[in-house]
């Protein structure tokens, strides 16, 4: 239907008629305009819908390929780490063991020990063991008859199910692994500590050697092989124990299903793999 | 040719083809080719990261050869790592295998061990029994000089002091040993200097084994 061949409207709009406009008729009524727009919007928000459903079901098919998940094992392999804070004795074994196997260089840590001391008077010191050895008794003493209770928390990388370190990466070289590793691709990384700032737990930081963001990985290079992480292997108490918590006759998934665990922040979100025994609610 | 609003169009067009061969040319040179392949990182940085050097031996390499010394290690230290006294032991480990490789049968195998005996054993004891605020009442403390009061060693002054009475692999039962013993007073020394010579020899015995 064209305007003119409405009553009355002759006189506007037939002199432009055949005129060659190009894209829109001009003559085009209102209504098909209308129609035209309506049914461009929902051709365009069909597409636009079926593009991430797309996306996610690529996504699903490459779970099931990953060779090192589901073809070994029978099932897909998601590693844990449970840390029972009851049984350390803050040797600092497993900082060491740690700084040896990945090269992490003086002052900078991938794992650390904390000690909480609670007095008798209420207030609550922490201190932080920095050198693996007897740096705790070098630490201003304190006089046992004034102390409630007292225990270590050693601190590592949380392996966040959701990474606030991974979301801020610019250049993509933060990533978690299939296994739920979160790693650091160290050739990609720009060294721009964006990481550093965004993790809630403080486990990352510049390698001064590297200058990369440098971090705990479970120590993928022996995980990968079948087995543990250093610090875990050196534990002579057993209080850092490490598996897949797919697996229901795993170590891991024992103690975990047998014990109330905890993580740390769990306010946050992120659903750190990373759990504790024996937290209170001064360690954060 | 065309029409001047046609013509705008393919203006339009060729622009926009531009724009898209030169983003994906600066994107293929930028990117690197195995961004991607896993998800939104470099898959290849996977295969770097699990083809890294492992440095420290772990307790499945040292009881590849040394299985008999595991099983007499005591229940208080079955979980101590040889490592934490002896060292990294990667030097002992890959001169061990090159040797066993080329050894005929019958042969004693000579496997380097320098540097795995500890000197300063009593460091290595007190790093995890030193008394500490923090650590757990059930776990075995002493002060050092406080424990020495009640003791009459050969040598106090030694670094290996502690293993006059205890022996490293199964210091509890070494223990209640030399309580017994503590009755007979002059079976004690002969018997105390036992284990201090034992903890040398394990390595090489369980070594030439093989």
């Amino acid at each position: 239907m064209s305007c003119c061949d409405k009553k009355g409207a002759k006189d506007t709009c037939c002199e432009t008629k055949h005129e060659p406009t190009g894209v829109m008729d001009a003559s085009e009524s209102r209504r098909e305009f209308i129609w035209d727009a309506v049914k461009n919007f929902t051709f365009g928000a069909l597409t636009l819908t079926a593009i991430p459903i797309f996306i996610e079901k690529a996504d699903a098919e490459e779970v099931h390929t990953d060779k090192d998940g589901k073809e070994k094992t029978g099932h897909t392999v998601l590693f844990g780490y449970l840390v029972d804070t009851t049984k350390c004795i803050g040797c600092g074994g497993c900082m060491l063991a740690c700084k040896k196997e990945n090269d992490v260089p003086d002052g900078e840590f991938r794992t650390w020990v904390e000690r909480y001391v609670y007095y008798k008077d209420g207030s609550v010191r922490v201190d932080v063991n920095l050198k693996g050895s007897f740096a705790f008794t070098e630490l201003p003493p304190i006089d046992k008859e004034t102390v409630e209770k007292s225990f270590f928390v050693p601190k590592l990388c949380n392996h966040c199910t959701d990474t606030p370190c991974i979301q801020v990466c610019p250049v993509g070289a933060s990533f978690k692994t299939k296994e739920g590793v979160v790693l650091v691709d160290y050739e990609q990384c720009i060294g721009c500590a964006y990481c550093v700032q965004a993790c809630p737990f403080g486990t990352r930081f510049i390698n001064t050697k590297t200058q990369t963001a440098d971090k705990c990985t479970w120590c993928y290079h022996r995980i990968q092989h079948g087995e543990k992480p250093a610090c875990v292997d050196v534990c002579p108490t057993g209080t850092r124990t490490f598996g897949d918590i797919n697996d229901p006759e795993s170590e891991i998934s024992k103690t975990l299903a047998e014990n109330r665990i905890d993580v740390l922040k769990s306010y946050l979100g992120t659903r750190p793999k990373t759990r504790y025994i024996g937290l209170t609610a001064e360690v954060v | 040719m065309f029409s001047r609003d046609t013509l705008h169009l393919w203006i339009l067009a060729g622009a926009l083809a531009l724009v898209g061969v030169g983003f994906f040319t600066v994107r293929s040179l930028t990117v690197p080719p195995s961004f991607g392949q896993f998800g939104h990182y470099r898959g290849a940085a996977l295969q770097i990261a699990t083809d890294k050097e492992r440095k420290l031996t772990t307790r499945g390499d040292c009881g590849e050869c040394h299985a008999t010394l595991k099983h007499e290690m005591g229940k208080s230290h079955e979980r101590v790592h040889c490592i934490e006294c002896h060292g990294e032991g990667k030097a002992h480990m890959t001169a061990c295998k090159t040797a066993k490789a080329s050894a005929k049968a019958g042969d004693a195998l000579t496997c380097d061990k320098s540097n795995l005996m500890p000197t300063n054993i009593k460091d290595i004891c007190l790093h995890c029994h030193q008394e500490m605020v923090g650590r757990a009442k059930k776990h075995p403390q002493i002060v050092f000089t406080e424990h020495m009061k009640d003791m009459d060693p050969k040598d106090p002054k030694s670094p290996l002091v502690c293993m006059e009475c205890h022996s490293p692999h199964n210091p509890a039962e070494e223990l209640s040993d030399d309580k017994e013993e503590d009755k007979d007073e002059e079976a004690k020394p002969a018997e105390a200097a036992t284990p201090t010579a034992a903890p040398a020899a394990p390595t090489p015995a369980a070594g030439g084994a093989q």
